[in-house]
C-alpha cells in the first residue's frame, strides 16, 4: 500500500450545546463544547438567561425596598447581597452601627458560607456519581439550615439586615443551641473533608481535571474558591475587612485557606476546609459578641456619595458600587456576581478535558446563575446539534467512567 | 450633609490625608506618572479605606491601564459600571492592587452623542464579558474590542434602546404603573 491512499482518520469535531437548562445546577445557562472524540476542544460560554433588570427596578425603588430586591438575586447567598447592599447604604451615610450587630451581620454571612460550601460539595459528590455522599452531606447541612431558620426565622431569604443595623437579635439560649450544633457539625465536615480527600471514588474523578493554572487565574480574574484553589490571595475577608472582620482578623487566629493544585481538586479542598474554618470563625463571633443595640437610626434620605462595597461571599468577591444622589433611591446601583468573572476562566478550564469531566468541571466554581446566567453539544464537521439534558448526560458520563476505569 | 449648601453638595468625599497614607502614596506616584492621561477633577481619595477614584482622558485608559499592569501588577478587575449623567455616558472601569491592598477606579466620560472609547479587553481578558453587557444596556462602544456578541438581552431586542440610560421608556409602561414610581392605571 502506497502512501498516497493511506487513509488518515480523524476523530470528526462535534459541536455539543449542554443547556439552556443547567448541566451542574438547575439553573439556565448555555455551553458550547466542540469535542473531538471525547476530548474537548473549544468551548464558549452563552450566558444572559436570567437577567431580569434588578439594577433598573432598583433605581426606582427606595434603598429600604432594594435590602429585599438584593436578597431576591440569589438564593443560596441572599445574605451576602442583602448585607453587602446594607453596608454599601451605611458608607454612604457615612453611619457606624453598632457592634453587636456587625457581630450578628457578620456570623450571618458566615452560616450562610457554612451551608453553601457543603451544598457545593453535596453537587460536586453528585455529579461524579457520588450519591451517598451526596445524600448524607445535605442531611448535615440541615443543622446549619436549621440554626438560620432559629436566629432568622427563614431557611433561605434571611433579610437580617437593616440599614443601620440588623432586626433580630440573638438570645443566650440561641447562642448555646448554636455552639452545640457546632460541635456536630464540625465533626461531620471533618468527615467529609476526608472523604473528599481519601475516598478514590471522588479524588480519581478530580484529580488534574479542569487546571486552571495560576497566570491563567490571573489573567482571568478568577475570584473567590476558583482563584484560591490556583493559590491566588484573594480574600475580601482578609485583604479588605469590615464589619466584625476587623477585630477577627486582629486576632491573627485565622488564615486564608490556599491550594496551588489548580485543578478541580484544588478548589474542593479550599472549599471543604474553609467550611471548618467557617465554622471557626462563627464560633469566635458568638463567644466574642458585644452586648449593646442592635440598630442605629439612619434617615432615609442618602447624602450624594459614590462608594464601592466589597465582601467575600461563598463564591467569591461580591461587589455593590452605589451612587447615591441625595434622595432616598439610588442613582446607580452595580452588581458584581462573583460567578460573572468565574466565566471567562471556565473557556480555559474545558479545553483538553474529557466530555465527560465537563459537569464537574461546571460545578466547580459553584456557578449562580441568577447572580450571573447554557451548554450546547454541536458536532463540528456537519454542524449537527444533540441536546443532552442534564441527567441524561450525567448518566452516559458515569458509564463512560465505568468503561474506561483509569485514564493514564 | 448639614455643613455644604444645596449647589456644593458633590458625590466626591476626599478623605483627610492623616489616615490614608496608603492611598495617598499611590495616588501621588500615579499623577506622576500619568500626568496627561489623568483630569484633576474627580480624582481623589475617597473616605472610605482603600478606595481611589480617578477620572481618566477616554482616549488615554489603555495607556494608563497598561502603565499599572507594568509597574503594579494590577492583576485582579472588578468590573465595569455604566452609568448615565445626562449629556455625557461614563464606564467605571474598577481594578484592585492587590499588593497594596486597594481598589481603584478609572473613570471615563463619553459624549451622548458619540459614545466611544478604546477596548481594554485585549490587555485585560477578564474585560470581554463586562464590556459587552455595557455596550448592550449602556450604548457605550468599545472600540477594538475582540469578541462582540450578546451577552444578556435577548436577541431580538432591538439595536439602538438602550435599557439602563436614564431616558429609556418601557415599551409596556410597567414602570410607569408601578406603586413608587406613580400612580396606577384607573386610580
Amino acid at each position: 500500500m502506497t502512501s498516497a491512499n493511506k487513509r488518515i482518520v480523524i476523530p470528526p469535531r462535534v459541536t455539543i450545546p449542554i443547556g439552556p437548562q443547567h448541566p451542574a445546577l438547575k439553573e439556565p445557562g448555555m455551553f458550547k463544547l466542540t469535542v473531538e472524540g471525547e476530548r474537548i476542544v473549544d468551548a464558549v460560554v452563552n450566558i444572559g438567561y436570567n437577567h431580569r433588570s434588578i439594577e433598573k427596578i432598583g433605581e426606582n425603588n427606595t434603598h429600604l425596598q432594594n435590602l429585599y430586591l438584593a436578597s431576591r438575586i440569589c438564593g443560596i447567598c441572599s445574605a451576602t447581597h442583602n448585607g453587602n447592599y446594607a453596608q454599601a447604604v451605611e458608607f454612604a451615610a457615612e453611619a457606624e452601627i453598632p457592634e453587636r450587630a456587625k457581630f450578628i451581620r457578620t456570623l450571618i454571612w458566615e452560616l450562610d458560607r457554612i451551608h453553601s460550601h457543603i451544598l457545593w460539595l453535596g453537587v460536586a459528590f453528585h455529579e461524579v456519581g457520588f450519591d451517598t455522599a451526596f445524600m448524607l452531606s445535605w442531611r448535615d447541612r440541615e443543622i446549619v439550615m436549621d440554626m438560620l431558620e432559629n436566629i432568622s426565622g427563614n431557611r433561605i431569604h434571611h433579610d437580617m439586615n437593616t440599614i443601620g443595623g440588623v432586626r433580630r437579635n440573638i438570645s443566650d439560649a440561641q447562642k448555646e443551641q448554636m455552639l452545640k450544633g457546632f460541635d456536630k457539625l464540625e465533626e461531620r465536615v471533618a468527615f467529609y473533608r476526608d472523604v473528599a480527600i481519601h475516598e478514590k471514588t471522588f479524588w480519581n474523578r478530580v484529580d488534574g481535571v479542569g487546571m486552571l493554572e495560576a497566570p491563567v487565574a490571573k489573567k482571568t480574574s478568577a475570584v473567590g474558591p476558583t482563584g484560591r484553589g490556583s493559590g491566588l490571595k484573594v480574600d475580601v475577608r482578609f485583604n479588605d475587612p469590615t464589619q466584625a472582620y476587623i477585630p477577627m482578623m486582629d486576632t491573627g487566629d485565622f488564615e486564608m485557606i490556599l491550594s496551588d493544585r489548580g485543578d478541580v481538586a484544588g478548589r474542593a479542598v479550599v472549599r471543604v476546609i474553609e467550611t471548618i474554618e467557617a465554622i471557626n470563625m462563627s464560633r469566635w463571633l458568638l463567644n466574642n459578641m458585644p452586648d449593646g443595640p442592635i440598630r442605629e437610626r439612619v434617615r432615609p434620605r442618602i447624602q450624594p456619595n459614590e462608594v464601592l462595597a466589597r465582601h467575600e461571599a461563598p463564591r467569591g468577591e461580591l461587589i455593590h458600587y452605589l451612587v447615591t444622589n441625595g434622595t432616598n433611591k439610588p442613582d446607580r446601583w452595580k452588581v458584581r456576581a462573583p460567578t460573572y468573572n468565574n466565566w471567562t476562566s471556565m473557556a480555559h478550564c474545558l479545553r483538553g478535558d474529557y466530555l465527560a469531566d465537563a459537569p464537574i468541571i461546571l460545578a466547580a466554581i459553584d456557578p449562580c446563575y441568577s447572580c450571573t446566567d447554557r451548554v450546547v453539544i454541536v458536532d463540528g464537521n456537519d454542524e449537527t446539534m444533540r441536546l443532552v439534558s442534564l441527567d441524561n448526560l450525567r448518566i452516559e458520563n458515569n458509564m463512560w467512567h465505568k468503561e474506561h476505569p483509569r485514564r493514564e | 450633609m448639614s455643613d455644604t449648601k444645596a449647589d456644593e453638595i458633590t458625590e466626591h468625599h476626599p478623605a483627610p490625608r492623616e489616615g490614608h497614607e496608603a492611598e495617598y502614596e499611590l495616588l501621588d506616584e500615579m499623577i506622576g506618572d500619568l500626568k496627561d492621561s489623568l483630569i484633576e477633577e474627580g480624582t481623589y481619595v475617597h473616605k472610605q479605606p482603600r478606595r481611589i477614584f480617578v477620572q481618566v482622558h477616554p482616549e488615554k485608559i489603555r495607556n494608563v491601564v497598561q502603565h499599572m499592569l507594568d509597574r503594579y501588577a494590577m492583576w485582579q478587575f472588578i468590573t465595569v459600571s455604566g452609568r448615565d449623567l445626562g449629556d455625557d455616558l461614563q464606564a467605571c472601569y474598577h481594578f484592585v492592587i492587590n499588593d497594596r491592598k486597594i481598589a481603584i477606579t478609572f473613570r471615563l466620560n463619553v459624549p451622548r452623542s458619540k459614545p466611544e472609547h478604546p477596548t481594554i479587553s485585549d490587555l485585560v481578558p477578564a474585560a470581554e464579558f463586562i464590556e459587552n453587557e455595557v455596550r448592550e444596556l449602556f450604548g457605550i462602544v468599545q472600540v477594538g474590542h475582540p469578541n462582540v456578541r450578546r451577552i444578556e438581552l435577548p436577541e431580538d431586542w432591538p439595536a439602538t434602546e438602550y435599557p439602563m440610560r436614564k431616558d429609556w421608556e418601557d415599551p409596556r409602561g410597567l414602570m410607569k404603573k408601578s406603586r413608587t414610581t406613580g400612580r396606577k392605571e384607573g386610580v
